[in-house]
């Protein structure tokens, strides 16, 4: 007689022998050699179902809060800003969109009518995320220069150089990407600060289907003013 | 096996020590560190372009059917740089000395002066890097433009400075834009400077 497997069996554990409590001796269950009881499946769907069960509310909790928090490279550049201009900020907008939300955009804006360039432009983009600040006190005079130091000591060391830095009277522009870009993907990240608003984008995007719209842009404008020379 | 992980520790920290600066300091051939540039505290124009390769490749890719050209141009090119300062009576001084420096340097590095326009208030020097066998590395245009702004460009990679303007318009870099550099002028003005051994001088043109 092989082993007996009383682990597996629900009785097992409450009436391993005869007492007082439990009569009655758990019946004897013989194992073939190399045969795992079906309650092993039984207590691993189990285990499974409720952790999903448990989880799926956290995850739905943390992806909709993800909404609303922005990615640490747009945190990091919207820090050096503020931090360089004294006063006090208050958020106006903020959304983060992640893969998944944009492939379901993808997936719908499918099955509409939208204009065709909208639904290309989508494509390109994998991730994007923006806020708009606004300075609540009553003067904004930032040291510009101050503000492109802080911004650009901060975002290098998160591996990132600027490609633009603009500054025109009230206006600022500086745009950052990483130092190492290689690869499909494409990654900057923009911090705008105009009158009394600072906007902060990060997007990441796809240079494939990038390059195709590119294309597409290009022969669309030429067509259109060759167009115009033969009206002209 | 504590004994190995430190060593492999050590390693990790010697390494990531050592390339730190490297990394900082390296200049591809024909790149030219114009230090660090301040905006203007009076509120004078302040740009600063820096194409690293990755998007001149993208740039390159989107015009690669229409304008093969320009296409095999940007193909050549590392890095595009440029920096414009709005003058203003605070930083003139300051901006016109060091265009003067950066000019010395240049030569003192081995870049050959190809234009010299000095007319009016206006000021242009186009440099030329080329290696042992005759090929372009860099193109670097310093200019003073009258009392409006001064321009300091290094384009790095195979490029004749008269294609300068047109590297301007497809990155929509109005600077370089005005920077027209025709062939003629070019090698009209290599000319005169191999014969005046570097000397500056007045010419006008464009």
């Amino acid at each position: 007689m092989t082993t007996i497997q009383r682990a597996y069996h629900p009785l097992a554990a409450s009436c391993a022998a005869p007492s007082a409590s439990c009569p009655v001796e758990a019946p004897t269950i013989e194992k073939a050699p190399g045969v795992v009881s079906p309650w092993v499946y039984v207590r691993w769907v189990c285990l499974i179902t409720l952790f999903l069960m448990l989880c799926l509310p956290a995850v739905a909790v943390v992806g909709v809060a993800s909404y609303f928090y922005l990615s640490s490279s747009t945190t990091v550049l919207r820090d050096a800003v503020m931090d360089s201009v004294p006063g006090r900020w208050h958020k106006q907008f903020g959304i983060n969109v992640g893969e998944m939300t944009i492939d379901l955009a993808r997936f719908g804006v499918s099955f509409t009518h939208l204009n065709p360039d909208a639904k290309e432009a989508l494509k390109c983009l994998d991730h994007g995320d923006v806020a708009i600040y606004e300075f609540e006190d009553a003067k904004l005079s930032p040291d510009y220069a101050l503000v492109l130091k802080t911004a650009d000591k901060s975002m290098q060391r998160r591996g990132f150089e600027r490609i633009v830095g603009v500054v025109e009277g009230k206006d600022f522009v500086a745009v950052y990407a990483p130092r190492d870009q290689h690869g499909k993907d494409i990654t900057c990240c923009v911090a705008v600060l105009s009158d009394r608003n600072l906007v902060v984008v990060s997007a990441r995007g796809n240079t494939g289907p990038m390059l195709e719209f590119a294309e597409k842009q290009l022969h669309t404008k030429e067509l259109t003013s060759s167009h115009q020379h033969w009206w002209r | 096996m504590k004994r190995f992980m430190s060593c492999i520790l050590g390693t990790v920290i010697l390494c990531a020590v050592a390339n730190l600066p490297a990394h900082a300091d390296q200049l591809l051939p024909g790149q030219v560190d114009f230090g660090g540039f301040s905006p203007p505290k009076g509120g004078g124009q302040f740009v600063e372009v820096n194409v690293p390769t990755a998007l001149i490749n993208l740039a390159s890719q989107i015009v690669a059917k229409d304008e093969p050209e320009v296409a095999k141009v940007l193909d050549g090119l590392k890095l595009v740089k440029v920096n414009v300062i709005g003058l203003d009576d605070e930083n003139r001084p300051e901006m016109a000395k060091r265009a003067q420096k950066i000019r010395e340097d240049l030569t003192g590095e081995g870049w050959t002066r190809v234009v010299v326009v000095q007319e009016k208030e206006q000021d242009v020097s186009v440099y030329l890097k080329m290696d042992d066998k005759g090929a372009v590395q860099g193109v670097t245009a310093v200019v003073i433009d009258g009392k409006d702004d001064a321009v300091f460009a290094n384009v790095v990679g195979n490029i004749k400075p008269e294609q300068l303007a047109m590297i301007g318009e497809k990155f929509n870099i109005k600077p370089l834009e005005r920077l027209k550099i025709h062939e003629g002028q070019h090698e009209h003005q290599h000319q005169d400077n191999a014969d005046a051994d570097d000397k500056p001088k007045e010419k006008s043109s464009q």
